[in-house]
């Protein structure tokens, strides 16, 4: 049973190469090669008369064997990374940051208007306008008006009149956006651009 | 109970790290050989323990079933890849398909790989049918020649669903033109189009139902057929080869000799296919209009020989040419079945010479009738040019070298190589003339200008 | 044969490690190509302008304009709403837009509404309809431009849209709609030129020689040749192909119908800036008209108004359908009962 001698003796000569040789976790591409870069070393040891493998490995062969493996390894790993690369965004669809809201007409003194398109309340009273979000700062569900403020049904979070947190899991007011009065007589307004809270923008265009 | 608990936790924690690694690595520590074998069994499942010098020579078999599987592994990851972006409806499909091309990192490389790993798989699955037929390694192998037209048809339906997918101009009606053929089908065409189609023409409901077809049921069945027929290859003993052939004698172990042969390969076929698609990339046509196509609307290469067929007989080229092609070669294992010459290009010498013949004659006779053709045509009523166009003659062609061939080298081999060659120059000839074809489907030599061009 | 197994998977090893090696050298040339895309080029070379705020990234701009493209231009032309880099000495890519039309940059028209390309496309040539892209959506130079004025104005519904207002009446003098009347449909007895409906497709030089040379473009036709028409007056030649360029009509939604017909017009209507399938509204018409805000998708303005928009003033404060025609809801709304105007 010279076999089995000889396989045990290249099996002691050779335990870290069986464990290098290993594929990496996912590999995406290469799946055939990445089986054989483990099975690599107990090949050698393991077939009948004619294998080349039943002599003991040359050094060379071995440093052959495991640089193929691992530039293998290492091109399964570039692909898994081009591929991550390719699903992440680059850019993003959705309506624009700024957009104007209508005339100042539109909104009548002592109102407040849900835009239910743009999840925006606008405000008007004495002092002129305002716009804030009605999307609840916890977990971004709608809110819904009540009689003194707002009352997001997801988790229970209340606000008051202005947007400030008065109960529940929220931690941050409902923000104000930049509002302005652009010289087409429209009221515009940014969403991308928070405002402190209680920030009115008077018909004529100027800040209170 | 608590304290032999928390003492168990304990080891057990403290073992954790080599108990990582033993028990996610069967290779590991306490069953050595067990990951090796199962390794080992994987590639054993796939291959014969020895395999012949012969399977060994890269010219046997040129390597083109390992080149048309890492081809459709390719268009499996890229095919993924695509799916993240691509709308499949008829206003987002261009849309999103110029997102790919444009703005998406990658997008525009990973888009030319699927491209053209595509056209490579059906262009490599066509040179996988000739080689064995001219080798006549179907012989024995009935059923996975029956497995490997499957996997053809497959191919094609996968190309041709995929070609419409960009919603553009070329893919539109590229594909009206490809699904009005099946129109000349008798019987079951219509049924066949409107299912297609879902509906008269190619609409929104078309473009979903393409790409059901393409990102679902067409890849499920080619892997089932995949997987069978790697089964078969395996059963059948690997390679065909003639018991008679001496360098047979000595064996080899497929490990390393074959597998690392086939990893090689599938390393080069890779590199050579990303290479392409970073310097060339896959055209996005111009955006869709419906109300006029664009002159000439050409079917995509792999058809275009049933279109130029089709225009000269819609009977002859869009039915009775392709059908009795399909005929013959489903019938093909089951008519031939002569053990000599098996595994050799061409069989016997008898069959090379009727071979040589055979295509000397039908490339001669294609010049002929595309030139009789080209100058007769206008002067035919629609029954004659049924009768006489160079399709009708190819076939009249193919059928007398079947019986020539047959006859005069005394083997059915001899037979069937011959009528194949016939057939092949004509589907080979058409779609060179389809190439050359101009705006109002008339003939322009390649490096001429079209005239009208935008 | 001489087959000797040790050198053969020694070999075989050798050429593994090649083939990884060379597929591994593949993937970087792949990477370093992904990483050098044009658009991010011109924006190194806008930073180096000074132009931008340190520590801001640029990345992908886009937005979706008032026909409902997405337009990606200024990802590279990163200065048009800039009056700072206005300058000539601003290279061409980054300067500012010209400033009478800073309105249409306010109300999203975009870029592409008016100078054609393709807005979704990062790449100059493909973006720009560059000849042997295939595009056919040319990029509009002045005074060509005017025909992109049709896509939302009738002819002389504003000021520089002189040469369009020209070119339509001359389509009409020199007898064009005769062979070629831009109706829908109707093919038959006269109309035996081809239609031109969307001919403002064609590049320039394909329109240019279809009037001087007919035969040039398509060996068949018998159309006569106009060249001797414009010898003279090349100007009028200009003209002409402004208002040719300017019929793209399924692409602004337009309909040439017995009214637009006899005034030699195919004008764009109210669905192109109120375009009815993604029912969005452009620039100021959004707000005035309560059927543009609620019910986009089932509005039908050229049942009343054929083929041309209603200039903004006509919308004062309501629907002109409304207030001004009496006329019931079912005018625009399908499947609505018939109201008498009160």
């Amino acid at each position: 049973m010279g076999k089995r001698s000889s396989k045990r003796a290249a099996k002691k000569k050779k335990p870290t190469s069986a464990g290098e040789d290993q594929p990496p976790g996912q590999s995406t591409q290469e799946e055939i090669p990445a089986e054989e870069a483990g099975a690599d070393a107990a090949r050698e040891a393991s077939l009948g008369p004619g294998d080349p493998g039943a002599e003991p490995p040359s050094s060379r062969r071995q440093f052959l064997a495991r640089a193929g493996n691992w530039t293998v390894c290492a091109c399964a790993l570039g692909a898994a990374a081009g591929s991550l690369r390719l699903a992440s965004p680059d850019f993003f669809e959705g309506p624009p940051k700024r957009f104007p809201l209508g005339l100042p007409s539109d909104f009548k003194t002592g109102t407040l208007t849900w835009l239910q398109d743009q999840q925006l309340f606008v405000l008007r009273d004495g002092r002129g306008f305002a716009a804030f979000s009605s999307r609840c700062t916890h977990l971004g569900c709608t809110v819904r008006r009540t009689a003194d403020g707002f009352f997001c049904p997801c988790h229970g979070a209340r606000f008051d009149e202005q947007g400030l947190v008065v109960l529940g899991p929220a931690r941050t007011p409902l923000p104000w956006f930049e509002v302005w009065v652009e010289s087409d007589g429209r009221v515009w307004v940014d969403t991308g651009q928070v405002v402190p809270v209680g920030t009115m923008i008077s018909p004529g265009g100027a800040e209170s | 109970m608590k304290p032999s608990f928390f003492s168990a936790l304990l080891s057990n924690l403290r073992s954790l790290p080599g108990a990582l690694r033993s028990g996610l690595r069967p290779g590991g520590d306490p069953a050595p050989a067990l990951g090796q074998r199962m390794r080992r069994n994987f590639i054993y499942h796939l291959h014969v323990l020895k395999v012949s010098a012969r399977t060994l020579h890269p010219l046997t078999t040129l390597g083109l079933g390992v080149i048309t599987a890492t081809l459709f592994f390719v268009l499996v990851v890229t095919g993924i890849l695509l799916m993240i972006y691509y709308l499949p409806t008829s206003r987002q499909a261009y849309e999103s398909m110029q997102d790919i091309q444009y703005a998406v990192a990658l997008g525009g490389f990973t888009r030319a790989l699927h491209r053209w790993a595509a056209h490579g798989m059906v262009l490599v699955i066509l040179l996988h049918l000739f080689r064995v037929v001219f080798t006549g390694s179907y012989r024995r192998r009935e059923l996975n020649w029956i497995l490997g037209i499957g996997l053809g048809f497959c191919t094609l339906g996968l190309a041709f669903t995929g070609y419409l997918l960009p919603w553009d101009q070329l893919s539109f009606w590229a594909v009206s033109v490809s699904t009005a053929m099946l129109d000349n089908v008798p019987l079951i065409g219509g049924c066949i189009k409107s299912l297609l189609l879902g509906g008269e023409i190619v609409s929104s409901a078309t473009l979903l139902r393409f790409y059901t077809l393409h990102v679902a049921l067409l890849p499920a069945g080619l892997l089932l057929f995949l997987a069978l027929h790697f089964w078969r290859i395996r059963k059948d003993g690997g390679l065909a080869a003639s018991a008679t052939l001496p360098e047979d004698a000595k064996m080899f172990p497929a490990w390393p000799h074959l597998v690392l042969r086939e990893a090689i390969l599938v390393l080069l076929v890779l590199a050579v296919v990303c290479l392409v698609s970073a310097f060339v990339k896959a055209p996005l046509g111009v955006p869709l209009d419906f109300h006029t196509p664009g002159n000439p609307e050409k079917a995509p290469w792999y058809f275009l020989w049933v279109q130029e067929a089709v225009s000269y007989s819609s009977v002859v080229g869009g039915f009775v040419f392709p059908g009795l092609l399909l005929f013959g070669l489903l019938l093909l294992p089951f008519l031939e079945r002569e053990d000599r010459g098996v595994g050799t290009w061409f069989g016997p010498r008898q069959c090379r010479r009727a071979v040589v013949v055979a295509l000397a004659a039908s490339v001669l006779a294609f010049l002929v009738f595309e030139a009789l053709f080209v100058t007769a045509a206008d002067g035919l009523d629609p029954l004659a040019r049924d009768l006489f166009n160079p399709a009708t003659g190819m076939l009249v062609l193919a059928v007398a070298a079947f019986v020539l061939g047959g006859w005069l080298t005394g083997s059915t081999r001899g037979a069937f190589l011959s009528g194949f060659v016939v057939m092949l120059v004509a589907v080979v000839g058409f779609t060179v003339m389809g190439l050359l074809r101009g705006p109002d489907w008339v003939f322009y030599l390649p490096g001429e200008a079209w005239p009208g061009g935008i | 044969m001489g087959f000797d197994a040790r050198k053969d998977a020694l070999r075989l090893r050798a050429g593994l490690l090649l083939s990884a090696l060379a597929l591994a050298l593949v993937f970087l040339l792949v990477a370093f190509r992904g990483c050098r895309t044009e658009w991010r080029s011109h924006q190194d070379a806008f930073r180096e302008l000074g132009a931008v705020p340190a520590g801001r990234e640029l990345g992908i701009a886009q937005f979706e304009n008032c026909v409902g493209e997405v337009d990606r231009c200024t990802t590279c032309h990163l200065g048009v709403t800039r009056a700072d880099l206005a300058g000539e000495e601003i290279p061409l890519p980054f300067r500012a837009h010209p400033a009478p039309l800073a309105h249409h940059v306010k109300n999203r028209v975009g870029c592409s509404v008016c100078h054609g390309g393709t807005p979704r496309a990062l790449e100059s040539r493909t973006a720009h309809a560059a000849p042997g892209t295939g595009r056919t959506d040319p990029l509009h130079r002045l005074p060509h431009i005017q025909a992109s004025c049709a896509r939302c104005h009738l002819p002389g519904d504003r000021p520089g849209m002189e040469r369009l207002k020209n070119g339509a009446r001359l389509y009409l003098s020199l007898g064009c709609a005769i062979c070629h009347p831009l109706t829908r449909g109707g093919r038959g007895g006269w109309d035996f030129g081809t239609d031109l409906r969307s001919i403002g497709r064609r590049s320039l030089a394909y329109l240019e020689a279809s009037l001087v040379d007919p035969a040039a473009n398509f060996p068949q036709s018998t159309m006569p040749s106009f060249a001797h028409t414009f010898e003279k007056n090349t100007e009028a030649l200009v003209d002409l192909l402004i208002y040719l360029e300017s019929l793209v009509l399924e692409r602004s939604g337009g309909e040439c119908n017995r009214r637009t017909r006899s005034q030699g017009l195919a004008m764009a209507n109210c669905t192109t800036c109120h375009s009815g399938e993604a029912g969005r509204a452009c620039g100021r018409f959004e707000h005035r008209c309560p059927y543009i805000l609620e019910r986009k998708d089932q509005l039908d303005c050229t049942r009343c108004h054929p083929g041309s928009m209603p200039g903004p003033d006509e919308h004062k404060g309501f629907c002109p359908v409304i207030r001004e025609h009496r006329r019931g809801c079912s005018a625009c709304h399908d499947g609505l009962p018939e109201v008498e105007g009160s």
